[in-house]
């Protein structure tokens, strides 16, 4: 009875452990609310039941949305009461009874496709509400909401401390206007950051430029406004005319925030790259430099991208939110995801509830067994705590960097006499790729006039390769036996050799 | 639950073990000299000549072929001291 006792009581307080963190919903597999317009409206609610203030973030939908709602009609006639934090939220009130309305500015002769989450700051007293989402004035507007709050309506908060982008916006591809500055001199730039592949925090920042420059990974920042987090772009890159190029960024460390901006789990966050053109300093030195070290002595002119606007999948952020926003495109999608979110740890933990969905069974296995996902999310983050820092991360790095398979274009030196010399105004130029290459006019045009037309390095591989690996052997012999073949004879042994 | 809470403590475990060590995602900077980018512009580079130079695959495995070698020797040495029956 008293062994009984113990594991009652351990069960208990393992249920409380988690039982902190309480919930109050069901998720409805077959129906992830929709609520289909009405007269010109799209309308539903939710229910919290916490009475402190704490943030309250909503996911919606948007399907084929167009037209407007005038600011300050229908229902959005309270006076604010909590920060609301969104694009596109007009005003929120908290109305009589205890509920909050939330209204969305939809404007005129603007289709509105996509997603959007919106974070409200609660600062209710009340012993709990409900929020009502109304689209008035949008015919074909389809809502989906969903609750995901610290305390009340959403389920157990499992954190995922893995450092991951969970939402995107724009999609992958997507050219976005530069901030600041557009042109340098006679340059023009369009700057795109768009990182894709949310899951693991792998992307790729666009970049368009008709200018010549490159972009080193401290290039690569996040805003300090907003957060900042440890951005690596895997290899400096070369841009040589217009090109467009694929930027290998990742992400990694753990997201941070300054003490005056709160970690924003809507639209709000963004990340801005920064695109330098190195406009190099003319000199031989410099240029000797530049060519061995790949940092050249320059002059910088800083350009802003485009930010890319990203939800944050990490710190507190319940799985409820990460599956929802991994993949939210499509409404089969969200009920793929709630299936997925069914067999994790906390929902098999609902099952735990004495006074709804009690099943044993399922309580017994949450107990014990844990989600894959959840195991996995914990293992990422212990490999995520030793594998990203020193020195295990310095030898990760340096892994990372030799399986990588980009180059980069050795640059050409050129050095122009300056007005001083008897050849003021000319240029000595050497370019590797010219006289190198086997796809160069030296090597690659010219071509035997036998039969199968070999070029120079067809012709000479063989030979070349026979003599170094000749050569090798020769140099090994040497280093073994002390024999020494230049000087005609064996090298003097070490004294020490033969004791 | 259980196991997942070992897996929690264990991953806390780690954190303050290794918390506090500074970030090793990018290779370090001393002074002006970014350690990163140079390894990795390096090797790019490397790369890039492997790809136009026919024989610089060929030179890049005798290298690698010779310290090994090296490494050999320098292990037989350290293994069986003076009695290393080469010369060097």
């Amino acid at each position: 009875m008293k062994k009984f006792c113990k594991i009652a009581l351990f069960s208990f307080v393992a249920i409380l452990g988690y039982g902190s963190f309480t919930y109050a919903e069901t998720l409805d597999l077959s129906n992830p609310s929709f609520p289909v317009t009405a007269n010109g409206n799209s309308y539903t609610e939710m229910t919290w039941y916490h009475s402190t203030s704490t943030n309250l973030y909503f996911v919606t939908l948007w399907n084929n949305t167009s037209g407007y709602r005038s600011a300050g009609g229908g229902d959005c006639v309270n006076s604010l009461a909590g920060t609301a934090i969104g694009t596109s939220l007009l005003q929120s009130g908290i109305n009589s009874d205890g509920s909050i309305t939330i209204c969305f500015n939809f404007t005129d002769n603007i289709e509105y496709t996509g997603s959007s989450l919106t974070a409200v700051d609660i600062q209710s007293s009340s012993g709990g509400g409900t929020i009502f989402l109304s689209g008035a004035n949008s015919p074909d507007a389809y809502f989906s909401t969903r609750c995901i709050v610290t305390y009340g309506c959403s389920g157990p908060i499992l954190p995922d401390n893995t450092t991951h982008f969970t939402y995107i916006y724009p999609s992958n591809g997507s050219l976005i206007a530069t901030t600041s500055p557009t042109t340098v001199g006679d340059d023009n730039f369009q700057g795109a950051c768009v990182l894709n592949d949310c899951s693991n925090g792998q992307g790729y920042a666009t970049t368009t430029m008709t200018w010549e420059g490159y972009v080193a990974p401290v290039d690569f920042v996040a805003s300090s406004t907003f957060i900042s987090a440890t951005i690596a772009v895997t290899t400096g890159t070369g841009f040589v005319g217009n090109s467009t190029y694929l930027i290998p960024v990742t992400s990694s460390g753990v997201f941070s925030y300054s003490t005056t901006s709160k970690p924003l789990y809507g639209g709000g966050n963004r990340l801005d790259s920064h695109i330098i053109n190195r406009v190099p300093v003319s000199g031989w030195i410099s240029d000797f430099s530049c060519w061995i070290t790949g940092e050249c002595a320059s002059t910088v002119n800083n350009l802003v991208s485009s930010t890319t606007i990203f939800t944050l999948g990490s710190i507190s952020i319940t799985p409820a939110q990460t599956l929802f926003l991994k993949n939210f495109g499509t409404q089969q999608g969200i009920t793929d995801q709630l299936k997925s979110y069914a067999s994790t740890t906390d929902q098999l933990l609902r099952s735990c509830n004495p006074f709804n969905n009690f099943d044993i069974s399922q309580c017994v296995s949450g107990l014990i067994i844990p989600a894959d996902e959840d195991v996995t999310s914990s293992l990422n983050s212990i490999k995520g705590n030793i594998m990203s820092r020193a020195p295990f991360g310095w030898i990760v790095r340096i892994s990372t960097l030799i399986a990588t398979t980009s180059t980069t274009t050795i640059p050409s030196i050129s050095y122009t006499f300056q007005s001083d010399s008897p050849l003021a105004g000319d240029t000595l130029s050497f370019d590797v790729s010219s006289y190198m290459s086997q796809a160069s006019a030296l090597s690659g045009e010219m071509t035997s006039n036998m039969p199968d037309h070999k070029t120079v390095w067809e012709i000479l591989q063989t030979p070349i390769n026979m003599f170094l690996y000749i050569f090798l052997v020769y140099v090994m012999i040497t280093d073994i036996t002390g024999i020494n073949f230049h000087s005609g004879g064996r090298k003097e042994v070490d004294n020490n050799r033969l004791n | 639950m259980l196991i997942l809470a070992i897996l929690k403590l264990f991953q806390g475990l780690t954190y303050v073990m290794f918390g506090w060590l500074p970030d090793g995602s990018l290779l370090p900077t001393f002074g002006s000299v970014n350690i990163d980018t140079i390894f990795a512009t390096g090797l790019a580079y490397f790369r890039y000549l492997e790809g136009i130079f026919p024989p610089f695959t060929t030179i890049a495995i005798c290298a690698s072929l010779y310290l090994g070698f090296r490494l050999v020797l320098i292990i037989i040495k350290l293994v069986i001291g003076s009695r290393t029956p080469v010369a060097h």
